[in-house]
């Protein structure tokens, strides 16, 4: 590094780059990554196996895989996931497909969904919502903690707990620990006004958002610096922290499909998550503050978890227009008992 | 709900076999679909067979400036095509396949590098983790104590830095192309390869200086 004077700005650095890398001969690896693709059970396999993890990552896994391993012979830069079967069900948001966390996007091609959890309001209080986003591929870990902390939020009964500002440089996986890199120590305490609720609830939004993505239930682990930080919003962070058991956390119903804003034609396919009493999910579709059709899905199960439910509701007799589809966890008693139940609402639009 | 569309077609193509068949097996997933392509498409083997002949070096060069080890470099490298491979279908052009190896090979090389750092800080602490030099006093060990320099600098930059200043000035890849690669905006790119520039060239200084 003693010439100064180099025709080319950079030219130093190609040199020293190429000079330490150039001699190393790598190993020959073609015989093994072609043993390994020749494998059939990479892969595909995955979002079935990890439908063990419960409903909610089942199905991020699910959706993660279609966005991922689908055979949609389309242009990728449609934003509807690959592979659904009429391109009614549509887990995917159909806005904003190039994700962007304030950063150009290059590529509106490669995207995938990604679960984001935002916070709302039920009768017990706040809790976890989830909706799904596109983000770049390649980047959707760290896309997808920074969705959580900054939004954009899709739905608007939603909302992130975290201080505005909030943000996260990295974030990586090994297969055991998801580890989120926090980019200053701002972050270190709990905000004046913030609850102790609210801050935990806020460190679920990242663990449950960044598990979906990882389809797996690995605990995060915080990092400044490179080394565990002991506090992040005054929660106890020293550990990796774990995800608390869905039913305390997460609201007890939750929307996939229809998306806010969605435009629907001939029938809309409903779907999402619900623990609720025998598993009956009431669905209602309001056109303003008037009951236009009333229906109720049937969740795979209803105790200890959410459960995927999903029903297909013919609204060809609707005129067109704006609607919103509201779902709720069943409430025998009539509401006698109890605060009454949870719900989600989704607007959307029937097309002409 | 979405079960029966989840079937991908990445199973069924990893079975074909590399070199024998004339038409794409059933559900492979290329544009032609079920009717036959009497022009031949690219398959996922191919494809892979293509790049690595290409590229397969300058990856896991560029890996190894990224994680500084070279078997570390290899398996990065190899897990990239594999994930290239299975994803071929969505890919379908070897330019964008090309891309995506390089967009994996910088992120691999990132979350290798975490999961390292965790162990390296033990064998730290554990009395001093020397440069393992092969060979004696020659010209080879004097090339690897270089590299051993060169790449201890890259370390020490902020992981951004690094992969920037890897990305323009070893695969001399252009501003949006690494934008591309990094998912940053080229603002970002640009930003990064100044200071990351600025603080190599500081680093080699006294580095390089000791091995003259």
């Amino acid at each position: 590094m003693n010439r100064h004077e180099q025709p080319q700005p950079g030219d130093d650095l190609r040199r020293v780059l190429r000079d330490a890398v150039d001699d190393v001969e790598p190993r020959p690896g073609l015989d093994a990554i072609r043993d390994r693709t020749r494998e059939p059970s990479r892969g595909p396999s995955r979002g079935w196996v990890l439908g063990a993890f419960g409903a909610a990552v089942a199905t991020a896994a699910v959706v993660a895989g279609v966005a991922v391993l689908g055979n949609d012979p389309r242009p990728t830069a449609d934003p509807s996931p690959a592979g659904t079967p009429s391109g009614q069900v549509s887990p995917a948001p159909t806005g904003d497909p190039d994700g962007d966390d304030g950063t150009a996007a290059p590529d509106p091609g490669e995207t995938v969904a990604v679960p984001v959890y935002f916070a709302g309001d039920t009768p017990q209080g706040t809790a976890l919502y989830r909706e799904f986003q596109r983000v770049d591929s390649g980047v959707e870990l760290v896309s997808a903690a920074n969705r959580v902390v900054r939004g954009p939020v899709t739905d608007p009964d939603y909302r992130t707990l975290w201080p505005e500002g909030s943000e996260f440089d990295e974030v990586t996986f090994d297969d055991e620990v998801i580890r989120v890199r926090l980019t200053d120590a701002s972050l270190h305490d709990r905000p004046a006004g913030m609850s102790e609720e609210d801050a935990e609830l806020a460190i679920e939004q990242v663990v449950y958002t960044l598990q979906g993505v990882v389809a797996a239930r690995a605990p995060v682990q915080f990092l400044l610096d490179g080394n565990p930080v002991d506090t992040v919003l005054g929660v106890p962070t020293s550990e990796p922290v774990a995800n608390r058991p869905q039913l305390e956390v997460l609201a007890h119903v939750n929307i996939t499909s229809p998306e806010q804003g969605e435009e629907v034609s001939g029938m809309l396919v409903a779907s999402g998550v619900a623990s609720s009493f025998e598993g009956t999910v009431p669905l209602k579709v309001m056109r303003g503050s008037e009951v236009v059709l009333e229906d109720f899905a049937t969740a795979e199960g209803w105790m200890g978890k959410l459960f995927p439910w999903q029903k297909s509701i013919d609204v060809a007799s609707l005129p067109p227009g704006d609607y919103t589809l509201v779902a709720s966890t069943d409430d025998p008693s009539g509401g006698a008992e109890g605060a009454g139940p949870h719900t989600d609402s989704k607007d959307f639009t029937i097309a002409d | 709900m979405i079960g029966p569309a989840c079937e991908p077609p990445g199973g069924v193509a990893r079975r074909t076999s590399v070199k024998t068949y004339t038409m794409p097996p059933p559900g492979a997933g290329h544009g032609a679909g079920a009717t036959m392509a009497v022009q031949p498409t690219l398959d996922a083997d191919s494809v892979v067979e293509q790049l690595y002949a290409a590229h397969w070096r300058s990856l896991v060069r560029l890996s190894l400036l990224l994680v500084r080890d070279t078997g570390t470099a290899e398996e990065v490298v190899q897990d990239a095509f594999v994930a290239m491979h299975g994803r071929w279908s969505r890919l379908r052009e070897p330019d964008k396949a090309l891309a995506y190896l390089r967009q994996a090979v910088v992120n691999r090389s990132r979350s290798a590098l975490r999961h390292r750092a965790v162990v390296e800080r033990h064998a730290r602490r554990e009395g001093g983790l020397a440069l393992v030099h092969e060979g004696g006093a020659d010209d080879a060990s004097l090339a690897a104590a270089r590299r051993d320099a060169v790449l201890d600098a890259m370390r020490r930059l902020p992981t951004r830095q690094r992969e920037v200043l890897a990305l323009r000035y070893y695969l001399e890849l252009s501003e949006a192309e690494i934008a591309e690669a990094l998912g940053i905006s080229s603002g970002a790119v640009k930003s990064h390869a100044s200071r990351g520039a600025a603080a190599l060239r500081t680093h080699l200084g006294n580095d390089l200086e000791d091995l003259r």
